[in-house]
């Protein structure tokens, strides 16, 4: 009976101190800060914007969600002023991708929604927007400020986030594949930069090992979506297909597609110990930490590499267009936007929101945040260019993927099964990638099974 | 002779207790490990050969903190922890008295039928249960995410607590309703006090079992009800994975478990074990 | 009875028919009581899982791929079920191949070294209070915190790697095809050997003594005493601990996603993942729970057949 009585008491005052704890912590997630005064000047037009949405929609509460992202960075970053001028209230819901991804599609699917803006990409597109869960944008795109200025997105990204015809989303970052190499080893070693992939290998295997715990190439091949995202990139150049743009049938075991298959094989010989499960974290991070003399990866990690908090490499690297196949040179271009949900109460809140973030007028802020740029004038504004010395690999692999473009072909399937073929194409050919299975066995397998999602 | 096998237990003793002793380390370090790391700076986190000297910094501990706002998502956890541990006693501990003082038909099959029915694996339930959360309007709440865990919990109390309350004298309660209590009230001033060591040790194992719950904390929460668990989705970002962050929050969200855990050892383990340990 | 299953000593025999007070009569009321008692418990539980059980059944005859409502997909009966056993593209088999690995991989060491370290702790050592808590760490920690540490400590320059390679003189590549399996196995292990030490070193120190100090008088051997003593008196324990652990470890889901997500390849999806893959990411919700039906399927025969196997144990000492 003491015993029990003398660790009863104890568990009471755990309890309450952990009570005392827990009530002490900050409550909501998102709230706004105190900023310094806004300057004396007259009101610049954003501000006068801003003053209107107050008028209306102040205390309205936005929820967002996000999926962890550079550009979500500097939205958060950016969110304290906006929410000050506008008085909305931001709740940020960011998670990884793959579980955002899936957030969404169970979301839609039944029919409700707990937020108001979401991020999203052309992969899951088709999917959320058969389902009814997004808003068709044309007409609020006919509503902006003047400081947006809608056509100053590039068109590329403003069209992949277009499904049949109509506009689901603003985009705010798109990314190409471009290849990363390091300027300083390169010069060190008089080697030139690869403009074929059969050059990619040899510099590959050329610097493997050349110095301690340096590899060739680093990039992303964790089994699934991810395989798939990194995989894409080889497919076309070698003449490969996904889907054959003249029959409308699967194309996953011609020559091309296995050949792309077997050199990505070939090429991880070169890359670091462990890359098989690579999510892109840790291939970038390869990267970024010296360990890789290349890198075959998203525009999107730039800003980090040239970050000197993150990476030891800031300032070494150089950026180069895809390289070229048998079939040609060809990148792809993904992204992300944000898009209004249907069943939103806010929406005209949500919009605010939306170009606010997105608006020409707050882009430079957006960049030195940490965003990834989107609009043509920041890209070729050659200031910028001179500071950010990947914008001119961003607009070369844009010509690539327009060229891939204009033959009908795309890294992602714009059509509703994408994410089922997606995850087929990611296994079987992380499985041939593990040594699992032979390329033309997973390219055979593949093709089977997207045959048979295709005619259900 | 004596001398001899005295002499062996000293020495073979000696080798065996270095045995146990190391083999103890290797279950204790990695947790050290990771605790320590939590202090490290982003380069000494991926130095190889590992570091094991360096000047601690509190930079992770601030920024998880500060922007990540770790104490909402460990208020969450508690919250529903603590919600749960309660709920389930409330309505396990009715049931396990019937099933420890009473005979009635359809008794075992029953009692059975509680252990089986618990054997859904949670990652299959995400899809169905997302989907009622959405139509009840229960999506991100607690209350949805502590009843979805009673299924497990439940049951689990019902099976342990059974045996505690067995080991209880009935005599006990029969000398009490001779002299006049109702049965409640035996229950509650003579049973319920004596199987406070079952009670805790039961609570124990269900308020860590739902602190450390993943898969349904994963899928059927977003902004408002997110658990300790979940929050390893932050650290898989654009910058590389954040192991600094990373290992402050896995600190932060472990720690208080196993303090609690050592404090209460003593019911803890006589929960892994039904009473077998005496006292 | 469940509760004999799991006591070391067998239960008190409850008391039949107890009088009460109060308007229902008396031999009424004791009859409904007990239900009485147990209706909230079951029915919260008996709903919760009834109803996960008949919609897994529910969505394993059609075929659904998101897009159109549920009650609208196409009704296909047993196809996904015969996909999944027979195709030849199907991966289900390999996937419970692998969560056989995984299981008898991980079960026999956790058991074998768990008695083991019982056994060195039931010896009169000091500090054993101390080592008994140390050893409910691993136990307690949260599993998804777990995996993402130890996918750093498995990483090529990683903790691991760190010893192997000073120790045995090998880097091995443990985020390859091969070992992928492997390292979770043993991140499991370490994470629940514990649970078996604290379990059995309880039971080895509620032992009677007669029986070993008859045996020393008849000048037994010390392993003759762990043979013929030991080991059929903590049988009905280890199969306990054995049966517990069962139940749980063909459910483990977080450590392995957050280790490896099932990959490389498909070299760590065991049937949980197989689950998340095929419903969650692949969306085919009519395959993923045709392998849910599956699953609990084998975790309820199995358990049943284990459970079995413990009364015939218990009824044999």
């Amino acid at each position: 009976m003491f015993a029990n009585k003398k660790v009863f008491y104890n568990l009471m005052v755990l309890l309450i101190v952990a009570a005392f704890l827990v009530g002490c912590g900050p409550q909501e997630a998102a709230e706004p800060t105190e900023e310094e005064a806004p300057p004396e000047e007259v009101a610049t037009p954003i501000e006068a914007w801003a003053a209107e949405v107050h008028a209306q929609h102040e205390g309205t509460k936005l929820r967002v969600s996000a999926a962890t992202h550079p550009s979500i960075e500097a939205f958060k970053a950016m969110t304290p002023r906006f929410e000050e001028l506008t008085g909305i209230d931001v709740v940020w819901d960011e998670m990884e991708e793959g579980a955002h991804g899936q957030k969404m599609l169970l979301e839609a699917t039944s029919g409700t929604t707990s937020y108001d803006v979401i991020m999203n990409c052309p992969e899951r597109l088709p999917n959320l927007a058969d389902l009814g869960y997004l808003e068709p944008l044309d007409s609020w795109l006919n509503n902006t400020p003047d400081w947006f200025d809608n056509d100053d997105i590039l068109l590329a990204y403003r069209e992949m986030l277009a499904y049949e015809d109509v506009n689901y989303g603003v985009p705010f970052a798109g990314e190409t594949v471009f290849l990363f190499y390091r300027k300083d080893l390169f010069d060190k070693y008089d080697v030139e930069v690869p403009t074929t992939f059969d050059e990619v290998m040899e510099t590959a295997e050329f610097f493997h090992g050349k110095e301690d715990g340096l590899s060739g190439v680093s990039f992303r091949c964790r089994s699934g979506w991810e395989f798939t995202y990194e995989w894409s990139i080889f497919i076309f150049p070698f003449g490969g297909l996904m889907v054959d743009p003249a029959t409308g049938k699967p194309g996953l075991n011609n020559s091309g597609t296995v050949d792309s298959l077997e050199y990505m094989i070939e090429l991880s010989q070169y890359a670091p110990v462990g890359i098989e499960s690579y999510s892109f974290p840790e291939a970038w991070d390869a990267f970024m930490q010296g360990k890789a003399a290349m890198m075959i990866e998203a525009s999107a990690a730039a800003p980090e590499v040239e970050n000197p908090d993150s990476s030891v490499v800031a300032g070494k690297v150089g950026y180069a267009p895809m390289p070229a196949g048998p079939a040609g040179a060809y990148s792809g271009v993904w992204g992300w936007g944000f898009s209004m949900t249907v069943g939103s109460e806010n929406k005209d809140a949500a919009w605010a929101f939306i170009t606010y973030m997105t608006g020409k007028a707050t882009h430079q802020e957006y960049i030195e945040n940490g965003g990834i740029v989107s609009r043509a004038s920041m890209l070729s504004d050659p200031k910028q260019q001179a500071q950010y010395s990947y914008y001119q690999a961003i607009l070369e692999t844009l010509k690539q993927a327009a060229d891939l473009q204009k033959q009908g072909l795309g890294v992602v399937l714009m059509i509703p099964e994408w994410s089922e073929i997606s995850e087929i194409m990611g296994t079987e050919g992380s499985r041939a990638f593990a040594g699992e299975i032979t390329a033309q066995e997973a390219a055979d397998s593949m093709q089977a099974q997207v045959e048979e999602v295709f005619s259900r | 002779m004596i001398n001899w096998n005295k002499l062996r237990k000293r020495l073979g003793g000696g080798a065996l207790n270095v045995i146990t002793l190391i083999a103890v380390l290797l279950f204790l370090f990695p947790y050290l490990f990771m605790v320590t790391s939590a202090f490290k700076s982003r380069q000494e986190t991926f130095a190889y050969p590992p570091v094991w000297i360096f000047r601690p910094t509190l930079e992770h501990f601030r920024s998880i903190l500060a922007d990540l706002d770790i104490m909402f998502y460990m208020k969450n956890s508690t919250i529903v922890a603590v919600a749960s541990t309660l709920l389930t006693m409330l309505i396990a501990i009715p049931a396990t008295y019937s099933f420890a003082r009473y005979k009635f038909p359809f008794k075992e099959p029953i009692a059975y039928g509680f252990l089986f029915l618990q054997m859904v694996p949670g990652i299959s339930m995400v899809f169905s249960l997302f989907y009622i959360a959405r139509r009840l309007q229960l999506y991100d709440t607690y209350l949805f995410l502590v009843v979805c865990y009673l299924l497990w919990n439940v049951p689990y109390a019902i099976w342990m607590l059974r045996g505690f309350i067995e080991a209880i004298p009935v005599a006990l309660e029969e000398s009490a309703m001779v002299d006049g209590c109702s049965r409640f009230r035996a229950f509650l001033l003579i049973t319920l006090p004596l199987m406070a060591g079952g009670l805790a040790a039961t609570a124990i194992l269900i308020f860590i079992g739902v602190w450390n719950e993943f898969a349904l904390a994963f899928f059927l929460t977003s902004t408002q009800s997110r658990t300790m668990p979940t929050t390893i989705a932050f650290f898989m970002t654009h910058a590389g994975i954040k192991w600094g962050p990373m290992f402050a929050t896995a600190t932060l969200g472990t720690l208080p478990v196993v303090v609690f855990a050592l404090l209460v050892r003593k019911y803890f383990i006589s929960a892994l074990t039904f009473g077998a340990v005496k006292g | 009875m469940p509760g004999a299953l799991l006591t070391y000593r067998l239960p008190n025999v409850p008391i039949q028919d107890m009088k009460m007070r109060g308007f229902l009569s008396r031999s009424q009321r004791s009859k409904v009581v007990p239900y009485v008692l147990i209706v909230p418990a079951f029915a919260v539980v008996f709903v919760l899982a009834v109803f996960s059980v008949f919609w897994l059944i529910r969505m394993s005859l059609v075929q659904w791929t998101f897009g159109v409502e549920w009650q609208e997909a196409a009704w296909v009966g047993l196809d996904n079920f015969q996909w999944l056993l027979f195709s030849e593209h199907s991966t289900f088999r390999d996937s419970v191949g692998l969560t056989t690995v995984y299981v008898a991989g991980t079960l026999i060491p956790e058991l074998v070294i768990g008695f083991g370290l019982a056994l060195l702790l039931n010896r009169q050592i000091i500090g054993r209070s101390v080592y008994t808590a140390i050893l409910i760490i691993p136990i307690v920690v949260m599993p998804s915190m777990v995996g993402l540490v130890w996918r750093l400590y498995f990483s090529y320059d990683g903790l691991v790697n760190f010893f192997v390679e000073t120790f045995f003189g090998v880097k091995p590549n443990w985020y390859g095809a091969e070992l992928a399996l492997p390292a979770v196995m043993l991140v499991d292990i370490w994470e629940w050997t514990p649970f078996f030490v604290l379990i059995l070193l309880a039971g080895l120190q509620a032992l009677p003594r007669e029986p070993y100090d008859a045996a020393l008088v008849d000048g037994a051997s010390n392993w003759q005493l762990f043979r013929h003593i030991t080991l059929p008196l903590m049988a009905p324990l280890v199969l306990t601990a054995t049966i517990l652990r069962f139940m749980d470890i063909l459910r483990i889901f977080a450590v392995i996603f957050v280790m490896f997500g099932g990959g490389p390849g498909d070299a760590t999806t065991t049937l949980p993942i197989y689950i998340y893959k095929a419903t969650l990411v692949a969306r085919n919700v009519g395959r993923g729970s045709a392998v849910s039906v599956m699953l609990i399927i084998i975790i309820v025969t199995l358990t049943f057949l284990l459970v079995r196997l413990l009364e015939r144990a218990k009824f044999e000492m």
